[in-house]
């Protein structure tokens, strides 16, 4: 019996964003299809079953239509669900718990439709569980943008053996921020920024921040770390993070929402290692995990960030190369 | 585009935590009050609430329109309604902001650009578009912003008001107060899904989730909302989730509610007790100054119960007076 989780969280795509900037909303009726797509391509890769978070209506409903609709027109039954049996309050917890009981029925993968502060939950929890993120928004960096159809058969085809891990896995690190006792994970970005108050999370204005810190630098990816990107290169999966001062050295133009594009100066990057312990001063300023202000500090205390490696990525395109190798031959 | 919350003064804080501190009272005293017989007719109250109507009318001006709700003391009381006329108000005093004609849940001073409480469930949201297209008319910068219920987004009228902001891009601000609550149903039963917000995408309307309960979320949400619509960008609609401490109506027996629900709510997710923790903790305010904002708000509220007891009932001869209004 091989089983993969599916997250859909179906809170996300209403933060300020939408207000300030011309970022879209992956609606409700869209993520149901989007994983009616996922446990298609599950299904055809052989996958026995689908664990699954309890979804809001919107989500449901949309879901179990279209999934009549393949059903009926390829005949073929996709995998069945069960169902987690756990509270729901749309809130960030569902998340934590969803995948810490995933993890506990031992799913062969785990996929995550959400953006970068779903996925970053995910650090800590899910093990050795390769991950599939899946976006649901404008605004994400790390989970990217796939095909669910084609993000459920490279799953599934991961999850039943066919193939390898360490053909399809790719390692992602994190930041690791530890502040009055409290240790919380980033997967993009760490900012500390001018903000006293956590207030709506999101932090969409470059004046508002006093430094980043990426895990990686994509010069492709849109939010805080795009800031980096544009003075340091810290590739994607190498065990290295940037880290730069803003408002100071040479000026830089980066995509720091969607439709909003600012010219900031930024200092030269420096650069850490995996391991290494970086100290964030004192300070009061919030503290922004992947674009979202979440640690405030009321103390002035300042906190402590180490660059780790987090969890496995499937990589949905090694994984699909991967398959057609093994269907043709080398 | 807005700022965030980087340049809150103490004063502002200070007001803030008056306006909260000032609904909280007038709302525990009337639920006393209330139980002695006093008080005519129905009161909602709005306790629990307070960081959304501190921190959405904090930001707007005398010029700019709200309607509000039949729970809709604490958007007066933030809006600027005078507090003492607004206790004789409620009791059916002829020294009542409405003349004593209004009660709770008609309360309102245009004056101060309060349009009004209503007894109409979603009866806010067409009043608005109808501000919101006077202030797009006439070219001012006035916005509009309506109070709605969980309950309230169910009705046509908010989901028409939704589409008339939209064609007509009005300056129009749609609050939703998501206390969970439609009277005695739970929204799990009322409502196809959790949040309300996801609404606004079927009319193009941007849309936002933030906790009710957190001044300090509700206000920049606001902040970017009014700014927005201040600037001819149009709608937006800010769901806030709440907790009300009280019933539906006061007598209601909440029988439909977990008994934990809001003892907890009290002692976990207050919005005053989280406002004063992170003021003080960030050395804005000291607990010394909100103490003496604690004095003079009940000092304030026993006066206006002691007047609004005192204060003589409508002569009988003005009974047919403002019925009907010339312009």
């Amino acid at each position: 019996m091989v089983s993969v989780g599916v997250i859909v969280n179906s809170a996300s795509g209403h933060d300020v964003r939408r207000l300030v900037s011309a970022a879209t909303v992956v609606d409700n009726s869209e993520k149901g299809a989007m994983a009616v797509r996922l446990m298609a391509g599950l299904g055809a890769a052989g996958v026995d079953e689908v664990l699954a978070m309890p979804l809001d209506d919107t989500v449901a409903g949309p879901m179990a239509r279209v999934r009549r609709g393949i059903e009926l027109e390829t005949g073929a039954p996709l995998p069945p669900i069960r169902w987690l049996d756990m509270p729901v309050v749309g809130r960030a917890v569902d998340t934590c718990l969803a995948l810490d009981l995933m993890r506990q029925a031992g799913v062969a993968a785990i996929c995550v439709l959400g953006g970068d502060g779903t996925q970053r939950l995910a650090v800590g929890r899910i093990g050795d569980i390769p991950l599939t993120p899946l976006s649901t928004g404008t605004n994400n960096a790390f989970p990217g943008w796939s095909e669910a159809t084609v993000a459920g058969l490279a799953t599934g085809c991961v999850a039943t053996g066919q193939v390898s891990r360490e053909d399809a896995c790719v390692q992602e690190h994190a930041l690791l921020v530890h502040h009055d006792g409290r240790t919380e994970a980033a997967l993009v970005d760490v900012a500390v920024t001018r903000s006293l108050f956590t207030g709506v999370r999101a932090s969409w204005r470059a004046e508002h921040v006093e430094e980043v810190t990426a895990v990686f630098t994509d010069p492709t990816v849109i939010g805080l770390s795009a800031i980096v990107a544009a003075r340091a290169d810290a590739p994607r999966h190498a065990p290295v993070a940037a880290r730069v001062r803003l408002g100071e050295g040479t000026r830089v133009r980066a995509p720091l929402a969607p439709g909003v594009v600012e010219e900031v100066a930024v200092s030269q990057p420096q650069y850490l290692r995996l391991g290494d312990v970086a100290e964030i001063p004192d300070g009061h300023g919030a503290i922004s995990l992947d674009g979202e202000r979440l640690i405030e500090r009321p103390g002035g205390l300042g906190a402590s960030m180490e660059l780790v490696e987090a969890l496995w990525r499937i990589d949905v395109a090694r994984a699909m190369s991967a398959t057609r190798v093994q269907r043709w031959g080398p | 585009m807005m700022s965030q919350t980087t340049g809150i003064g103490p004063d502002e804080l200070l007001g803030a935590y008056r306006t909260m501190r000032t609904i909280r009272e007038f709302e525990e005293r009337l639920h006393r009050e209330f139980s002695t017989g006093a008080i005519p007719g129905f009161v909602h109250l709005y306790a629990g609430e307070e960081a959304v109507a501190a921190g959405v009318c904090g930001l707007l001006t005398a010029d700019d329109y709200i309607a509000s709700t039949h729970r809709g003391h604490g958007h007066a009381i933030a809006k600027g309604c005078d507090v003492m006329a607004m206790m004789a108000e409620i009791y059916g005093k002829a020294t009542g902001l409405c003349k004593g004609r209004g009660g709770s849940m008609h309360i309102a001073d245009v004056d101060v650009g309060m349009l009004g409480a209503n007894g109409i469930v979603g009866g806010g949201p067409p009043l608005v578009c109808g501000a919101g297209l006077k202030a797009k008319i006439t070219g001012t910068d006035q916005v509009a912003v309506s109070f709605t219920g969980d309950g309230g987004s169910n009705q046509g009228t908010f989901l028409e008001s939704l589409n008339l902001a939209s064609v007509w891009d009005l300056p129009v601000i749609f609050v939703v107060e998501n206390n969970g609550y439609a009277e005695a149903t739970s929204s799990r039963y009322h409502q196809k899904g959790i949040d309300v917000a996801k609404r606004g995408d079927a009319f193009g309307i941007p849309a936002m989730t933030v906790d009710g309960q957190d001044y300090f979320e509700v206000r920049e949400a606001a902040q970017a909302a009014i700014g927005r619509a201040r600037a001819g960008g149009g709608p937006s609609l800010l769901e806030c989730k709440t907790v009300r401490y009280y019933g539906h109506f006061e007598g209601d027996q909440q029988t439909y509610r977990p008994a934990d629900e809001v003892p907890t709510a009290r002692a976990e997710h207050d919005p005053l007790t989280l406002f004063e923790q992170r003021v003080t903790a960030s050395g804005l305010l000291d607990a010394g100054q909100l103490r003496e904002i604690d004095r003079e708000v009940g000092e304030l509220i026993d006066r206006s119960v002691e007047q609004a007891k005192a204060a003589p009932e409508p002569a009988l001869e003005t009974l047919t007076e403002d019925v009907y209004v010339s312009y």
